[in-house]
């Protein structure tokens, strides 16, 4: 009868989400059709407002970033583009327009591809672990957790039940260890750091966060960064080929 | 070491006069075989030899051939002398003239070198491989020789190696190695075999053929070649000749089973310098790239009439004299207007060609402009320049609508260096469903309830565990067990007694306090409920328990035994008070055992 209680205060738990959204997230979606409708028509400058007030309003999904980012290249933003790109990502990893037009905006990028500091392995590594959203990451790790401390207690109850149900609990382990996994990968790549792209073209990034600072390289629109410190309107960033140094805030905006 | 070049023949008609020694250079005490051959008779006689001054001849023997070869007879006679140089130094068979049919045949003087016989000494076959080949400079030694001894960078300097054999038995002859220090040298081409005479002596040849090419200007020195070959000698250690070179006269070919030994040796021949001009500065046209020769280059385009985006095939042929490794494929200025890939080459003897597939990127083009393929001729030591083209091609346009796709050719790899376009690529349409629209930042993970909720399944397999873990412990331990339930037992039974108290059924009062006795001390104590009386007070002593327990324990029991036996004298107070008894008993032992 404990087990009753405690199944029930998990349903309440997890209904809660679900009830407060519903009602408010129709004015969103209004909003989302509506950037559409301009985005069909060609008016890419009207379906970025759009888009960008259903932002402002505080909804998101991986759709809404990727039509954002949609008209924001079609508009000739392509620094903005990428970013919303690459926060659609964070929400539909897997989804292969989104990939097919990353890849593409990025094949635009000034002065080309930039040579990753991490090994080719390495990256597949980490693309691997984030091939599931965080919010499904965590989702699915609760319920294997969830799962696995129900076949333990019955286990414990019913002597006869622990020979088979040893084996239920295997796969069930795998998958929160996996999911676990993946959920603490993906959040030291997304929470944890905090990525921005750049905005404009041949932005100058020096070695200390003044004007007269010796250049040490140049960051051009698109290019994604990790942010590291940050200093009265400076900012040190990191690129992929591990590069670090100082640049203007305004030159990027963050994920 | 060996005299004139050449035979010393002499030719009249279908008859020549060949005179021949078996070796120009010989020791004192050794004796050398002349040989007067008359090819296309067989009927001269001996010969009588003049006086040769420094030797003593004598007349072997005549000896006759005929052969028929490709239905073509010829005969020969041949007559043997011995000659036995009495004196050291150099020695000379003087010309030998022959009159036969009217004809006079004469042959050319032939230089005999004597040597001491000091020099020579009888060998035993277990000597060094180098005493072995002393003595034996004569009978086997390399030439190499080139074609030109002055040659421009790149150009093609032919070279000779041969190794002369006579009357040796030289086995396991290896490719000919040479320092080549400045040259690119080519493979050896099959060895050639043949005979040749050389200062009157006949030897058997081996020859090998090469080409080389200098790539650096100078003084350049190639060679000494090297040749490691076996020299198989007879094993006649019991058999000791005058001198050594005797070992070798006779029929080597006769013993072959295990009466003959293998000598490694290694022939050695003079180097060669040669001079090595760079090409001249002055003259060099811009198209040049290293290709030394005399060439003709030719050149066509196929497919003429195209759309934008399709390939056209160029193919480049050159053909001539001259170092076709120095040979590169003709440098196209073509501008950005096409798209070029790496030419496919083929290579043959004496020429090579090139295709190498274009393609147009613009419909504006109307020619494939001009080009050039520069050498330097060797002949005339100046550059020459052969340009073909401009060759016109019609390029059309695409039609309204097609995309432009530069296809990858099979085979062939696109121009390195060049950055992928993406040409009529672009971005795939927006998505019609906004799918799960979330408030931003409200992950339902970094919420502070879930995290407590996340406690609650652990905590809930432990309450489970140590639920299970006590439930089986009540089924298995009995004393455990009774001690539990003998306080409620008891308390239900108190319940019972207070309620016969106020009904004042004295009979029944009693039996239910001595029952509840029974019950709760079997209970606590693990004895059978049912056998026990006041004896049992005398066990719980030992079980050290507080005497006044026991005290309160037995005037429950003596109150029991009174009530049995003299109902009547109870009254209403003493019920009461051994109610209150019992009760305070009860509490006292469970106290007790905390």
């Amino acid at each position: 009868m404990r087990k009753r209680l405690f199944f029930t205060l998990t349903i309440i738990l997890f209904s809660f989400q679900g009830i407060g959204l519903c009602g408010e997230s129709a004015y969103g979606r209004q909003l989302f059709y509506q950037g559409n409708a301009e985005y069909a028509q060609e008016d890419f400058r009207s379906a970025i407002e759009k888009y960008e007030q259903a932002i402002r309003l505080g909804y998101e999904s991986g759709p809404l970033y990727y039509n954002l980012g949609n008209a924001y290249f079609k508009n000739d933003s392509l620094g903005k583009s990428i970013l919303n790109y690459l926060r659609a990502e964070r929400l539909m990893p897997r989804d292969a327009d989104l990939a097919s037009n990353l890849k593409f905006a990025r094949s635009l990028i000034k002065g080309g591809a930039i040579p990753q500091e991490q090994a080719w392995f390495a990256r597949m590594f980490a693309k691997f672990w984030t091939s599931f959203a965080l919010g499904a990451t965590a989702s699915i790790g609760v319920i294997a957790y969830i799962i696995l401390c129900a076949l333990v207690v019955i286990m414990i109850l019913y002597r006869r039940a622990r020979r088979p149900l040893i084996y239920a609990c295997v796969p069930v382990a795998l998958v929160l260890a996996l999911f676990t996994g993946a959920f603490y990968v993906n959040f030291q790549e997304t929470a944890a750091q905090e990525h921005a792209v750049v905005l404009e073209n041949d932005i100058e990034s020096r070695f200390e966060p003044f004007d007269e600072a010796t250049v040490f390289f140049t960051l051009n629109e698109g290019e994604d960064l990790v942010i590291m410190d940050s200093k009265q309107g400076w900012i040190k960033i990191k690129r992929s080929d591990g590069k670090q140094g100082w640049i203007e805030q305004e030159a990027v905006e963050a994920l | 070491m060996f005299g004139a070049f050449g035979a010393a023949t002499a030719y009249a008609d279908d008859i020549n006069f060949e005179v021949m020694v078996d070796r120009s250079s010989v020791s004192l005490g050794s004796a050398i075989q002349l040989s007067l051959t008359f090819h296309g008779v067989q009927d001269i006689s001996a010969v009588d030899l003049p006086k040769i001054d420094g030797f003593d001849a004598r007349y072997l023997g005549p000896s006759t051939r005929m052969s028929i070869v490709n239905g073509k007879t010829t005969r020969s006679i041949t007559h043997l002398y011995t000659l036995i140089p009495l004196k050291e130094g150099k020695l000379y068979i003087p010309s030998l003239s022959i009159d036969y049919r009217g004809k006079t045949y004469a042959s050319e003087p032939i230089k005999i070198e004597v040597g001491s016989q000091a020099s020579r000494q009888s060998q035993s076959p277990a000597t060094t491989h180098q005493g072995v080949l002393e003595g034996l400079d004569d009978k086997v030694f390399l030439i190499m020789q080139t074609g030109k001894k002055k040659a421009y960078i790149n150009e093609i300097i032919p070279v000779t190696i041969k190794i002369y054999i006579n009357k040796l038995a030289i086995r396991d002859i290896q490719y000919p190695q040479f320092d080549h220090q400045g040259f690119v040298v080519d493979k050896f081409a099959e060895p050639k075999q043949y005979q040749e005479v050389l200062g009157g002596v006949s030897y058997y040849v081996i020859e090998f053929k090469t080409n080389i090419f200098g790539i650096q200007a100078g003084e350049l020195k190639l060679g000494p070649a090297q040749v490691n070959c076996n020299l198989v000698a007879q094993k006649n250690a019991s058999r000791r000749r005058a001198s050594s070179n005797d070992f070798f006269r006779d029929n080597i070919f006769d013993d072959f089973f295990g009466r003959y030994t293998s000598h490694p040796i290694q022939l050695k021949s003079i180097d060669i310098p040669i001079n090595i001009l760079p090409l001249p500065e002055a003259g060099k046209p811009e198209s040049f790239n290293g290709t030394v020769g005399n060439y003709r280059f030719y050149l066509e385009a196929e497919p003429r009439d195209v759309k934008v985006g399709d390939p056209i095939t160029l193919k480049m042929n050159i053909r001539g004299d001259g170092n076709l490794k120095t040979v590169n494929s003709p440098t196209l200025n073509l501008g950005d207007s096409f798209k070029i890939y790496e030419p496919e080459v083929k290579q043959d003897k004496s020429s090579k060609s090139f295709e190498q597939v274009i393609i147009p990127t613009k419909d504006t083009i109307t020619s494939i402009p001009k080009i050039s393929f520069s050498f330097f001729d060797t002949v005339s030591g100046t550059y020459k320049t052969i340009s073909k083209g401009p060759i016109s091609i019609k390029v059309k346009p695409l039609a309204k609508g097609e995309e432009l796709k530069i296809l990858e050719l099979p085979g062939v790899a696109p121009g390195s260096g060049i950055r992928e376009e993406t040409l009529g690529r672009d971005i795939i349409y927006i998505k019609d469903n906004p799918g799960n629209l979330k408030r931003t930042g409200k992950n339902f993970y970094s919420n502070g309830f879930f995290i407590v909720f996340l406690f609650i399944p652990p905590l809930m397999v432990i309450a489970t565990s140590v639920f299970q873990s006590r439930r089986e412990r009540l089924m298995t331990d009995l004393r455990y067990a009774r001690g539990l339930r003998a306080p409620k037992a008891a308390k239900k039974n108190l319940l019972e007694v207070k309620q016969l108290l106020s009904a004042e059924d004295t009979d029944k009062f009693f039996d239910t306090v001595f029952k509840t006795l029974q019950e709760y001390l079997g209970d606590k104590f693990h004895l059978s409920s049912a056998g026990i009386t006041s004896d049992v007070i005398e066990q719980l002593k030992s079980l050290d328990v507080e005497a006044g327990i026991l005290e309160d324990m037995e005037g429950c029991f003596n109150v029991c035994d009174r009530a049995r036996y003299a109902p009547s004298s109870i009254t209403q107070e003493q019920m009461y008070d051994t109610y209150i008894l019992l009760t305070e008993l009860i509490d006292k032992l469970e106290r007790r055992k905390i």
